[in-house]
């Protein structure tokens, strides 16, 4: 009993540096874990935010987070993407909301800035028409598939019976023609 | 040599004026003669465009620099074969490649059908050439390749002048799929060309039946499967050469490239049903004049600057000329349609909403959505600016959310519309047919999400892709046991016999595998990583299961460029996999910097290293390394749909006709009608479809 209760105390000092080390790193992880929330969000969220706006440097149709200049002397991103890409980052940092950010690119560009239309005004038709298009021609087309049903009508076989040399016959040349 | 090109042009030009006014005059006065020699006149503009493409090929090969167009696009440090591709670098010569291939097309066209069809290709004639003028126009007297360098001496007095080299090809160009790639576009955009004649001539001509659509079906095939294979190449390209690690990005270029594409595969499924049913007549004519129509639109996009966009040929006057071209041919075309309508009266009516006539409704439905979506988003910017006065973009995020729905709408077709029976299908059918499909698309998007494969648009594109996959084996099956099971043969053997009965159709089935694939290979975008990383040597950068240590940064020297390349090696699990070397070249003729992309492909994903440049901060070298799931697939894809179409071009193999009763317990129960010789004919007739 007393070499087991021995034994079972080896264990436990023999776990107790794993303990520790355990929980030093719950500690770290923890320590990495709680970073201010804006911090740790700035970089994703300037990014996604950085994926709405253009780079307004005139030679790409790039957002300005993927601005990549090809035959440029650097394929990365150029000096107004990065200027852009700063000032998100900057607004994020400052708890600026999204609308808040982009509203402010687009007093200083124009709405071009955006990367699609804004949802409003006249804008709006650029969302809506493709959706409302294919529904007004899917109800046109039900109208027209209705009116040809109610139109047609079964003409029931009549007249003599085709003998079957004559309907192979028949088939064999269909499908010549049809090969052509 | 030097006015030999320019004279061939504008003989050419001269030659298509003829073929149109000897044409129209043959088919009023309704002499053979007349209609004769618009044809001949016709074949004899090929070889006369033919000739100006090998003076200035010639040019181009001789370092011809007092012409111009050579002057602009070549230089003597050029590599042969881009010196061959050179010839549409430009907008003068691409609008001659343009002429030359849609010349081409109108000689084959007139040549296989000399001695056939005598009421209709007078008509198809006249339109061929009509068209040949205007590009002819275009060539001879507003954007000539043929334009000599001048310049005035000392006194004034304009003499020619010659340059001591070149300027260079754009060293975009400079990649071997740029020699091929316009070129497939060009045999897209011109095939069309040939349906939209005949189906033209067929209405002005009154030609009875649907014989216009039995010969046109190949060509506009052909067109088709160019044009796919022109715009997968540029895809691949802009993904090998452009350094972004992507391959479309909805540019007004590309658009212009997929609307004809998209109207063109809803006509040749839409075909079928005017075909089989005698319907869909005017759907049919329009879906031809409007591909076409399309056409030029791209044309029109690609080259007028209406609409910004990066690719070369924006901004320039002759987008008046496309115009002026698209309003007349739309006015030629609704003429032609309003005076014949009555012609196009349908055969037949629609018998029930679950049949294959209402599938290829929707197809075409949804297919003509995602084309007015495309064309809409393109074009919205003019539209707005023009409304509010407020220049907008509209980018990628617009073109995503608005036709990823569609185009998985368009998926699900793909495995419904081909199992569903003309005329009606029983709900027993249904279940028959897409009970198994369907559980297997489920099962494999419940083991994608135990996986971890969370976006929802690449979970519904998985699921459908599985189903379309089963719903297309299953087809082949079903096919093929019947054809093992009377001939003794294996299932393997049968599936050819099968195949090669009825290529349209099973050659139909291996394109819609082949989208399959594409759509599998685009699911795979939302997996995408990447970084981006200042390298010295001796530095790693880490990506997905990938370690990549920086070796060497070296420079090489050309004649046509200088190079600097590194030197990466790639670990996977501590163990060395492979060496990459992502290269920046500085063209020298141009001044201009371009990457080469280091790609290693497998069928899982790719990794993608592009060399950058140096930091323009501290100088340092800046490596970009992308990690892009199943991109392998949409190039295997597009093979495959190549290799389907060419399939459905080929004749069939004439089914050899059992005319003995086979009993019941052979057949089992579900070919009962073949117990009988009309039922074996008949049977064999219900599946060429």
């Amino acid at each position: 009993m007393i070499r087991c209760y021995a034994s079972e105390l080896r264990r436990s000092r023999a776990r107790l540096p794993l303990l520790a080390l355990s929980a030093l790193a719950f500690l770290v992880q923890s320590s990495l874990l709680f970073v201010p929330p804006s911090q740790a969000q700035q970089t994703e969220r300037g990014k996604e935010l950085g994926r709405r706006v253009k780079c307004m440097c005139g030679g790409c149709e790039d957002s300005a987070t993927g601005c990549n200049h090809t035959g440029g002397s650097f394929s990365g991103p150029c000096d107004t993407a990065k200027g852009m890409q700063k000032e998100i980052n900057e607004r994020v940092g400052r708890n600026e909301s999204d609308d808040l950010t982009l509203q402010a690119f687009v007093q200083e560009y124009g709405p071009t800035v955006l990367i699609v239309p804004p949802a409003k005004g006249f804008n709006l038709a650029a969302w809506v028409t493709p959706v409302v298009a294919p529904i007004l021609a899917l109800v046109l087309v039900w109208f027209v598939v209705r009116r040809w049903r109610q139109k047609g009508t079964l003409a029931t076989a009549s007249g003599p019976e085709v003998p079957a040399e004559f309907l192979s016959r028949a088939k064999r040349e269909a499908g010549r023609e049809y090969d052509e | 040599m030097d006015i030999l090109g320019s004279f061939a042009l504008l003989l050419a030009f001269l030659g298509a004026v003829y073929a149109v006014a000897a044409g129209i005059a043959g088919i009023l006065t309704r002499k053979t003669l007349l209609t004769k020699s618009a044809r001949n006149a016709g074949l004899a503009v090929f070889v006369l465009v033919t000739i100006a493409v090998g003076c200035l090929e010639y040019y181009f090969f001789t370092d011809n620099f007092s012409m111009a167009y050579v002057a602009a696009h070549s230089n003597r440090a050029l590599p042969f074969y881009y010196k061959f591709a050179a010839l549409w670098a430009g907008q003068e010569g691409s609008l001659l490649l343009w002429t030359w291939l849609l010349s081409t097309y109108a000689f084959f066209a007139l040549l296989v059908n000399r001695n056939k069809h005598p009421e209709l290709m007078p008509y198809a004639g006249v339109v061929l050439a009509g068209v040949q003028i205007f590009f002819l126009t275009l060539n001879n007297f507003v954007a000539s390749p043929f334009a000599v360098l001048a310049g005035s001496d000392p006194s004034g007095v304009m003499r020619l002048s010659t340059l001591s080299d070149g300027h260079g090809l754009n060293p975009l160009l400079q990649y071997p799929e740029m020699v091929i790639h316009p070129p497939m576009l060009y045999l897209g955009y011109t095939g069309f060309t040939v349906p939209f004649a005949f189906a033209l001539a067929a209405l002005l001509g009154r030609y009875p039946g649907e014989k216009w659509i039995h010969i046109t079906r190949r060509w506009t095939m052909i067109a088709w499967c160019f044009q796919s294979v022109g715009i997968l190449l540029g895809a691949h390209w802009a993904y090998a050469v452009l350094g972004w690690g992507g391959y479309w990005a909805w540019d007004p270029v590309e658009n212009a490239s997929l609307l004809p594409w998209i109207t063109g595969t809803a006509f040749l499924h839409s075909v079928m049903m005017q075909e089989k049913r005698g319907m869909m007549k005017v759907w049919n004519i329009w879906l031809v004049f409007t591909t076409f129509m399309l056409c030029i639109l791209g044309t029109l996009l690609t080259r007028s600057g209406i609409v910004s966009s990066v690719h070369a040929f924006a901004q320039s006057s002759i987008g008046n000329w496309f115009v002026g071209f698209l309003i007349l041919v739309f006015v030629v075309c609704f003429a032609s349609y309003w005076k014949n309508r009555d012609y196009l009266r349908s055969d037949n009516q629609l018998d029930s909403l679950v049949s294959r006539e209402s599938s290829f409704l929707f197809n075409n439905l949804i297919l003509l959505a995602a084309c007015f979506a495309v064309l809409w988003g393109t074009l919205f910017p003019v539209l707005s600016e023009a409304v509010t006065g407020n220049k907008i973009s509209v980018g990628p995020p617009f073109f995503n959310k608005v036709n990823i729905p569609i185009a998985l709408f368009l998926l699900l077709l793909t495995g419904v519309g081909p199992l569903l029976a003309w005329r009606k299908t029983s709900f027993d059918a249904l279940k028959r047919n897409f009970a198994w499909p369907l559980l297997g698309g489920v099962v494999a998007g419940a083991i994608a999400l135990v996986f971890g494969f969370r976006d929802i648009y690449s979970l519904i594109c998985l699921i459908l892709g599985v189903f379309v996959t089963l719903t297309i084996l299953s087809e082949f099956f079903r096919g093929a046991r019947v054809i093992a099971v009377r001939d003794g043969s294996n299932l393997i053997s049968a599936v050819g016999e099968l195949t090669m009965r009825n290529t349209r159709r099973y050659g139909g089935y291996v394109v819609h595998f082949g989208m399959v694939l594409i759509f599998i290979g685009i699911a795979g975008v939302p997996f995408n990583k990447d970084v981006q990383k200042e390298m010295a040597i001796g530095e790693t950068l880490n990506i997905g299961p990938y370690s990549i240590l920086c070796q060497n940064f070296d420079r090489v020297a050309t004649a046509n460029y200088d190079s600097e390349r590194a030197t990466l090696e790639v670990f996977r699990g501590g163990k060395s996999e492979m060496m990459l070397y992502p290269e920046r070249r500085f063209f020298l003729s141009s001044q201009v910097t371009e990457t080469m992309v280091a790609v290693q492909s497998s069928p899982l994903r790719d990794l993608y290293i592009v060399y950058a440049g140096r930091s323009p901060e501290n100088g340092q070298p800046v490596i970009h390394a992308y990690l892009n799931p199943l991109v392998k697939w949409i190039w295997f894809g597009g093979i495959v749909v190549v290799l389907g179409t060419g399939l459905a071009m080929l004749p069939n193999r004439r089914a050899a006709l059992v005319l003995r009763p086979v009993t019941e317990q052979a057949w089992g129960d579900r070919v009962p009608a073949s117990a009988s010789p009309i039922g074996a004919i008949a049977q064999r007739g219900d599946a060429s479809d």
